[in-house]
């Protein structure tokens, strides 16, 4: 069943889980020293794969969690613990514009709220989501019928990826009196 | 569920994608006995896909569930995106300073960013339109900053990374909008549709549709989001500058115009927000591209404020051609842009060719290492002067055609403002490139003698084919006029 969890601790759950979520996004930008903010980013991507399971969106919850903290934060994580000094309390931690940044961000903040504000409430404009069933398969179906290509393309830009991290990674072996350390 | 896929329309671009593999498995089995197989490989590659490309035929012709489509301007925009990668691979095989670093991958790379620029023409799909942009940035990304022990090469890929990130995480926003609106469909014109349908109000369609247009700015480098353009031509290899001001545009412009066409729905409740969004978009572009551009005393960097500049004319016609075509059924507007990008692709990579060519022979790109060229090479000297003319705009070249066919649209279209800018800005612009001409022509040379190294045939080759398209076009246009106006007769079609 999709709608097990009452009319009444339904909305609950999501204030709560919404206030985990913005509220580890705040500490990131505002946490001075940058593990502490690594370690709220992994909070946040939880609050998002959490709110993820309440719409009833299992597989995007798990991917949420298999890329954003299995991946990717723990990939920023082994970037700062490889930088030298990162984290030591002399390098400034924030950026010198905040002002202008704070401008900008509050702008786009404006403008998408009064976006939002302009759709009907009522109006339902998402499309009919799978009842109570497991939305992975037609997931996997469509992607390889109606985004087959995207998907294909995808694959494609991976390899490129793959291949410009190495070249721009690898240590060059190079023959004669550059070949030393550096 | 089954579905059709007609490979044919897939064709040129798994071409592409084989080629390019195929030269990455070349190097990886054959090493340095094959160092120089991967440009014939290239061109091969290309011929075969441009071939491929011209023999799908003029019809409109869609495939995978309405994902991927051809029609005669997506056509048009292919043959100049590889035709502009073409002239960049015999440019890069001239450029000195890559020699140190691993060419076929190179080539490879470039090869990929060409069928990524392909899919972006051609995708009538949300999904895949995203992804597309995201790959040629990306193989952008790693080409700009690929001299990696270069300070500058790794700055120009860093900046160009970071602005391309954000911005693209903006239009993402953008999309999220429009996908959530539009009722969970991802097909391109269906969304315009539905959008028309779910009766959207038009505020909001303008605000995710600007989120959209700040990602698409980025990419072509027009105002809002040029920030990177300047620091970037400077530092990436010559060849990736002059790859991303011209093969990367193009697609930008081609997925600017279409994506106008499918979403925006044709009332004048958006159109006129939307037109005032895009004008002061055009006009900063040219006021800034010529205003900064004339303080500049590095050449690349004037080169990638000029490119600001002419963006700001290609915008002039994507405007009148939203507009116009409601009112009157008339694509003098589309016409234009199709027309400018051709010229500009010419004259754009003929500048960087000889700016490539003078940086190797002088090892600088400073306005000093110019001073006195004409006496000591003449030919370099002459041909240049040709290219920065036709970046001007002068007569007999097709820089006049291009920007006489824009301001043409702009004042029949009654929008008188932006061509007295376009007017004002490219008389102001001749200054900006008869600075370089002074400095060739009037200062004399240095006393110390700087080595000149031979230049590469395949340098020479490139050149020779920017030259003619700058003057065959710019003296005998009807062919070219022609062909555009063929190809946008059918862009309405879906």
């Amino acid at each position: 069943m999709s709608y097990s969890l009452s009319e009444l601790v339904r909305p609950l759950i999501f204030y709560l889980l919404s206030f985990i979520t913005l509220g580890s996004a705040i500490m990131v930008v505002v946490k001075r020293n940058i593990f502490h903010s690594a370690l709220f980013l992994i909070l946040s991507f939880f609050g998002v794969a959490a709110l993820f399971i309440t719409l009833d969106a299992e597989f995007l919850a798990a991917v949420q969690v298999l890329v954003y903290i299995g991946a990717i934060a723990i990939l920023i994580l082994f970037a700062i613990m490889l930088t030298r000094r990162i984290s030591d309390p002399l390098v400034r931690q924030t950026t010198r514009s905040y002002i202008l940044g704070a401008f900008v961000g509050a702008l786009l903040l404006f403008f998408l709220i009064f976006a939002l504000l302009q759709l009907s409430p009522t109006t339902p404009y998402a499309p009919q989501t799978v009842q109570g069933g497991d939305a992975t398969y037609p997931l996997g179906e469509l992607l390889m019928t109606n985004y087959l290509i995207p998907f294909e393309v995808i694959s494609v830009l991976l390899v490129a990826a793959l291949i410009g991290a190495i070249i721009l990674a690898r240590r060059e072996k190079r023959t004669g009196k550059r070949g030393e350390k550096r | 569920m089954k579905i059709d896929i007609n490979w044919a329309l897939l064709s040129p671009e798994l071409t592409l994608i084989g080629g390019a593999l195929v030269i990455f498995i070349v190097d990886l089995i054959f090493r340095r006995r094959a160092r120089y197989l991967h440009l014939p490989l290239a061109i091969i590659t290309l011929a075969v896909a441009s071939w491929l490309l011209s023999s799908l035929g003029w019809n409109y012709q869609s495939t995978v569930a309405d994902s991927f489509f051809t029609d005669r301007a997506a056509i048009f925009f292919k043959l100049i995106v590889y035709l502009g990668t073409f002239i960049i691979l015999l440019l890069a095989e001239g450029y000195r300073p890559l020699s140190r670093y691993p060419l076929p991958e190179f080539t490879g790379l470039i090869l990929l960013a060409a069928s990524a620029m392909s899919f972006m023409v051609s995708s009538k799909d949300l999904i895949l339109l995203y992804v597309s942009i995201e790959f040629a940035s990306i193989v952008s990304y790693i080409l700009a900053g690929y001299m990696r022990d270069n300070v500058e090469s790794a700055e120009a890929g860093l900046k160009y990374f970071l602005f391309g990130a954000s911005s693209s995480a903006v239009m993402l926003m953008g999309f999220a909008l429009l996908f959530y609106v539009s009722g969970g469909v991802t097909n391109l014109p269906a969304m315009g549709q539905a959008l028309v349908e779910n009766n959207i109000h038009p505020a909001f369609i303008i605000i995710a549709f600007g989120l959209v247009a700040v990602g698409l700015s980025y990419k072509v480098g027009a105002v809002p989001i040029h920030g990177w353009v300047p620091d970037t031509y400077q530092g990436a290899p010559t060849p990736i500058a002059a790859f991303l001001s011209v093969s990367s545009k193009v697609a930008g412009i081609a997925v600017l115009l279409r994506i106008i066409i499918w979403l925006l729905p044709q009332e004048s409740a958006i159109m006129g927000p939307w037109t005032m969004i895009l004008s002061f978009s055009a006009m900063a572009s040219m006021i800034l591209g010529t205003t900064v551009g004339i303080l500049q005393m590095n050449l690349k960097r004037l080169l990638a404020y000029s490119a600001i500049a002419h963006i700001g004319f290609v915008l002039i016609g994507i405007i009148v051609g939203m507009n116009y075509v409601t009112y009157t059924g008339n694509d003098f507007g589309k016409v234009s842009v199709l027309i400018y990008v051709a010229g500009y692709l010419f004259m754009n990579l003929g500048a960087f060719a000889i700016v490539n060519m003078i940086g190797n022979a002088t090892g600088g790109y400073e306005l000093h290492h110019y001073r006195g060229l004409a006496s000591r090479k003449p030919v370099l000297a002459l041909l240049l002067a040709v290219f920065l003319l036709a970046l001007a705009g002068i007569p007999p070249t097709v820089g006049f055609i291009a920007k006489f066919y824009v301001l043409a649209a702009a004042i029949k279209a009654d929008f008188i403002a932006l061509a007295v800018v376009g007017i004002l800005t490219s008389v102001v612009s001749l200054f900006l490139y008869a600075r370089v001409l002074k400095v060739m022509y009037m200062d004399k040379p240095p006393k110390e003698e700087i080595p000149s190294k031979p230049i590469p045939a395949p340098s020479w080759a490139a050149v020779g084919l920017c030259l003619l398209g700058t003057l065959l076009w710019g003296i005998y246009p009807g062919p070219l006029i022609h062909f555009a106006k063929f190809c946008v007769k059918q862009i309405w079609l879906q």
